[in-house]
């Protein structure tokens, strides 16, 4: 037997904005990948089931597959707040490289297992942004009673640090963070924040986002569903996927700048943490990061494997660092976004 | 639309009709939405496993939704203000204050109505508190049932429109427009609104005098108290806490939902204050508000039962057909789209119809040129507003309007519906004509913003 | 109506119904009036996230050794997330407590024109063919959903609450208890249709039955 022709893919994430179109550009790819045979329809948030209730759902059988970001799911699997915000975490390029060069896919797919879930990385972006603020931070000191909007490991990490992390849903976030509710919301990288608005009512937009290096979105299919397939059709869905990571990984980054560009146009200040704050974030980071180990040793099994492979890569460039191109006189320099904290 | 049309959408279709048949028969609506979901998930042979989303839905959408708690804390401020005779004394001295005006009570509640909305945006919320509040006092006083169910569920569902607005901050994000801009956008219309639905009060009081008599004079005189003192006397404790609930908001104390907590809070301490809180009373109002709450919040659980298994059955895409499937010209267009959310709003949540209808027409709408040079950013605003304004009137049509079974759960039975469908009429006309005023005078919407 | 005589059949079998329903209506009146008093835990909750967050304060206190609910800390957000399971088992029982008064609304159009027997058919067949089954399959298909919280020790994203499986199990045991309920309901109702004596007062809680409890609106 065949399995679906057209495949119904809960998305954690609006197709208005860059990590929900991905789901959208994924069902081009695997339609070029299967001659037309097999697409995706992909149904907005909430549409079938909450984003939280899309692993559950696909899980169970109840949805066929879904479009999400691992990291909603830490909480049953804990491994996926690696792939989907690992504070002081690798570049999207040795992410991608141990994802299928060393054990990055094959960890995953174990966690999953348990699950009946058949996990296929289909997008990559590059870390978020170290969020949004109404007051300055200049010192570690800053963050004590900062009340933020922040979840996984990265709130983890503030509240070493004095934070009061909240938990405010998406709905609110936009008000809470208005009215003063809240002092600073993390939310997503440039591209998504920016059809958030969080631009009218945040003063301050620092850099860097520490709390979470490159990103997977994921695209899950019911272990029951996928087995439908035949071998052939499943080599297609790993092939459009891989092209979908290619996309990204050529769209993003330089959109992302673009946006920060628009978002300083409309009086935004954006701001990079001080080298004292980044180091202090960091020592905290290694209190949270052995907690996390102790209790979950998948974590740890992953964690380490990871480190390793991003080792190879960083040696790699360390070697073969080179200083920027020098510009030729009178050559239009493009002008970098600066950050007021990086002298 | 063909032949075609309707054989693919058949089940689709017979859903909405078996819902419109089913809810005369009397049966709850809450249950009906919910077995007729199940029903027709058998009738159309759609995989037992699937309905496993319902479960999911109701846990995300109600239980492990934050902004629903908001529900059980409103409703417990406005019994417990009921309960206490702190509202009555309050909208009597408010009557007082508007001298001998007919229908001084009816347009005390409507702007008392405004004023709540300003701190929530939760329909079944607002619309019971108000009700609450205000349903016995305009009894007792011989209101008309038409006259008094009409300006509850009318001024209680401007909160969904008067900002802050939960609606206004999720059609941002969807349609990608300045939440900031569509809450400017929204106050004038809502405000509107709310100055249409006093004129109408007022001609009425002065055409009918007999459907909003004017209170007993004695009674006023009864109190014999001068008018300042009492406004001072009466008023200094619903004002504290409506700004404390408004103001927690403002000063970024609190999230409009937690706000809710404080409002419930205070009550208390009013009734407390007032010297009427008593175990009996307490007890009373916890075990209402526990029935009224889930009330409101089962037709929610039985909605997203319904709904999950309409789209499954296709009802997503009839309504994309209808909407993409015509020829018509920019407002043909609107007035269709307007049409058709009008209707959906018979049988679906907000949530939903944001979520289902506004991708699919804002693309459509982006390209239109309805003059005023509008476009861009401006036209969606503009847009987002009448979707909102059309929204928060399909809450009041029969048969299906939300906020008319809320009222129509507090009446406990006293109450018919055919009473409630009958006095929302001349408040939904109204409502059309302010939907049609900022269609015609998009300046009312885009103004405040600066679009314009 | 009240003098005609009954077949004894009709009597026996009423008077099995109204044994039936008896317990299954208290059971949810019972529960229903005791999670009542969640709404005041539930303000209180929201009072003290609030009061912490504009102390600026996060932790209010952590242990060693695992409890269940609560992990090992208590945070703001342990108590955030303790708002929305209150309100959850309030909703939940809520609805059964509601379905005994016959508070859930009704669009009464004709429904205030049938007979007493009339409404007593309605009810038992909503019941039996909607309202029952809705509850039976849906809490049956929740099973994945709390055993997979269960096994995989689901906790909050946020540092908040531990042991989610918890308050996803009151959804199908909230479900279950509502088709108790519905139960209940039916078998008054067959009890009223056996003997038409019992129907007027028989489908609702009357003032009489629980008089201390409420005062409802003055209309009229
Ligand atoms: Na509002
Ligand atoms: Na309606």
């Amino acid at each position: 037997a065949e399995g679906p022709k057209r495949l119904d893919v809960a998305s954690t994430f609006s197709t208005q904005n860059f990590l929900g179109e991905g789901a959208v550009h994924l069902s081009k790819e695997l339609e070029t990948a299967t001659g037309g045979a097999v697409s995706l329809r992909v149904h907005e948030p909430g549409d079938l089931v909450p984003p939280f209730e899309v692993f559950n759902a696909v899980s169970s059988g109840a949805v066929q597959a879904g479009w999400a970001w691992p990291g909603y799911w830490a909480g049953t699997v804990p491994i996926t707040n690696l792939y989907g915000g690992l504070p002081f975490g690798p570049n999207p390029e040795a992410f991608m490289s141990w994802m299928w060069a060393g054990e990055g896919l094959e960890l995953l797919q174990k966690a999953y297992d348990p699950y009946n879930v058949k996990v296929l990385p289909c997008l990559i972006y590059p870390q978020e942004t170290g969020g949004w603020y109404n007051q300055e931070i200049n010192t570690p000191e800053d963050f004590k009673g900062l009340s933020m909007r922040i979840s996984g490991l990265g709130a983890k990490v503030l509240n070493k640090l004095g934070a009061s992390t909240q938990l405010v849903p998406g709905n609110e976030i936009y008000l809470a963070l208005e009215r003063g509710r809240v002092d600073a919301i993390e939310f997503s990288a440039p591209i998504v924040d920016a059809s958030m608005g969080f631009e009218e009512i945040a003063k301050y937009y620092y850099f860097p986002g520490w709390h979470q290096g490159a990103n997977w979105n994921n695209l899950l299919i019911n272990k029951g569903v996928w087995d439908q397939y035949s071998d052939e059709r499943k080599a297609q869905f790993e092939t459009a996927c891989r092209s979908n990571v290619q996309w990204a990984m050529s769209v993003a980054p330089p959109e992302q700048v673009r946006v920060i560009h628009q978002l300083e146009e409309k009086g935004v200040q954006v701001r990079r943490f001080p080298d004292e704050v980044v180091s202090a974030l960091q020592d905290a980071w290694v209190e949270v990061r052995q907690d996390e180990m102790q209790k979950h040793p998948a974590f740890k099994e992953a964690y380490e494997s990871l480190m390793k492979h991003v080792q190879l890569i960083d040696e790699w460039y360390e070697l073969q660092a080179l200083p920027a191109p020098k510009a030729i006189q009178g050559e239009n320099q493009p002008t970098p976004v600066k950050g007021e904290g990086d002298a | 639309m063909s032949a075609d049309f309707f054989s693919e959408y058949a089940l689709a279709i017979a859903m909405v009709v078996a819902l419109l048949a089913g809810i005369f028969t009397g049966y709850p609506v809450a249950f009906l939405l919910g077995g007729l979901g199940i029903a027709f998930a058998f009738i159309g042979d759609i995989p037992i496993p699937f309905l496993g989303t319902v479960g999911s839905r109701i846990f995300g959408g109600v239980i492990e939704n934050w902004l629903m708690i908001a529900i059980p804390l409103f409703v417990f401020m406005g019994l417990m203000l009921e309960r206490s005779g702190v509202a009555k004394r309050l909208l009597l001295t408010l009557q007082r204050l508007f001298g001998r005006t007919p229908g001084g009570l009816a347009i005390s509640v409507a702007i008392l109505g405004v004023v709540m909305a300003a701190s929530t945006g939760i329909i079944g919320a607002s619309v019971v508190m108000l009700g609450l509040l205000a349903l016995p006092v305009m009894m007792k006083q011989g209101y008309r049932a038409e006259m008094a169910c009409g300006v509850i569920a009318a001024s209680g569902t401007l909160g969904i429109l008067i900002p802050p607005s939960i609606m206004l901050v999720l059609m941002g994000s969807i349609l990608q427009v300045s939440v900031g801009a569509l809450f400017k956008a929204a106050l004038l219309p809502g405000l509107l609104l709310g100055v249409l639905y006093i004129v109408y009060l007022l001609a009425v009081a002065w055409l009918k005098p007999d459907w909003a008599p004017l209170a007993d004079p004695d009674a006023l005189d009864a109190d014999t108290t001068p008018l300042p003192l009492a406004l001072v006397r009466d008023l200094l404790g619903p004002v504290v806490l409506i700004v404390a609930v408004l103001g927690s908001i403002m000063a970024g104390i609190a999230t409009p939902t937690e706000a809710a907590a404080i409002g419930a809070v205070g009550s208390l301490m009013l009734a407390l204050a007032a010297r009427s809180l008593d175990w009996a009373t307490l007890r009373g109002a916890v075990r209402e508000t526990s029935r009224t709450s889930a009330m409101i919040l089962f037709v929610v659980i039985g909605a997203t039962c319904f709904s999950v298994v309409f789209k499954r059955l296709g009802g997503d895409y009839m309504i994309e057909e209808m909407i993409t499937g015509t020829g018509l010209g920019p407002y043909g267009l609107l007035l269709l789209i307007m049409a058709l959310i009008f209707v959906l709003g018979f049988f679906l949540e907000w949530i939903e119809i944001s979520f289902v209808v506004l991708p699919l027409v804002a693309p459509v709408i982006e390209l239109l040129d309805f003059g005023y040079g509008l476009s861009g950013q401006a036209l969606l605003i503009w847009f987002a507003i009448l979707v909102a304004i059309n929204l928060q009137t399909s809450f009041l049509t029969p048969p299906f309007g939300y906020a008319l079974f809320y009222l129509k759960g507090i009446t406990e039975g006293q109450i018919g519906i055919g009473t409630i469908y009958r006095s929302i009429i001349p408040f939904v006309l109204l409502q059309i004509t302010g939907l049609v005023l900022c269609i015609v005078f998009p300046a009312l919407v885009l103004w405040l913003p600066g679009l314009l | 109506m009240p003098n005609a005589r009954l077949a004894p059949w009709r009597e026996r079998g009423a008077a099995v119904c109204a044994a039936l329903a008896r317990p299954l209506v208290w059971l949810g009146l019972f529960i229903g009036r005791l999670t009542s008093w969640l709404v005041l835990l539930v303000m209180l909750a929201v009072l003290t996230t609030v009061s912490l967050n504009a102390l600026g304060i996060n932790e209010i206190a952590r242990w060693q050794n695992e409890v269940l609910l609560f992990g090992n800390a208590l945070t703001i957000n342990s108590i955030t997330e303790l708002q929305w399971h209150l309100f959850g088992i309030l909703t939940l029982f809520g609805g059964t407590y509601a379905l005994h008064h016959d508070t859930h609304v009704r669009v009464d159009l004709v429904y205030q024109k049938l007979s007493p027997r009339g409404r007593a058919i309605v009810n038992t067949l909503g019941h039996l063919l909607l309202l029952i089954p809705f509850c039976l399959l849906i809490a049956w298909l929740s099973q994945h959903f709390v055993a997979m919280a269960y096994r995989s020790g689901e906790s909050s994203n946020y540092g908040g609450l531990t042991d989610r499986y918890l308050i996803k199990a009151m959804l199908p045991i909230g479900l279950v208890f509502l088709a108790l309920g519905a139960l209940g309901q039916v078998f008054d109702n067959l009890a009223g249709l056996f003997d038409p004596r019992r129907l007027p007062d028989s489908t609702t809680v009357t003032e009489a039955a629980e008089k201390t409890d409420k005062e409802p609106p003055h209309v009229s």
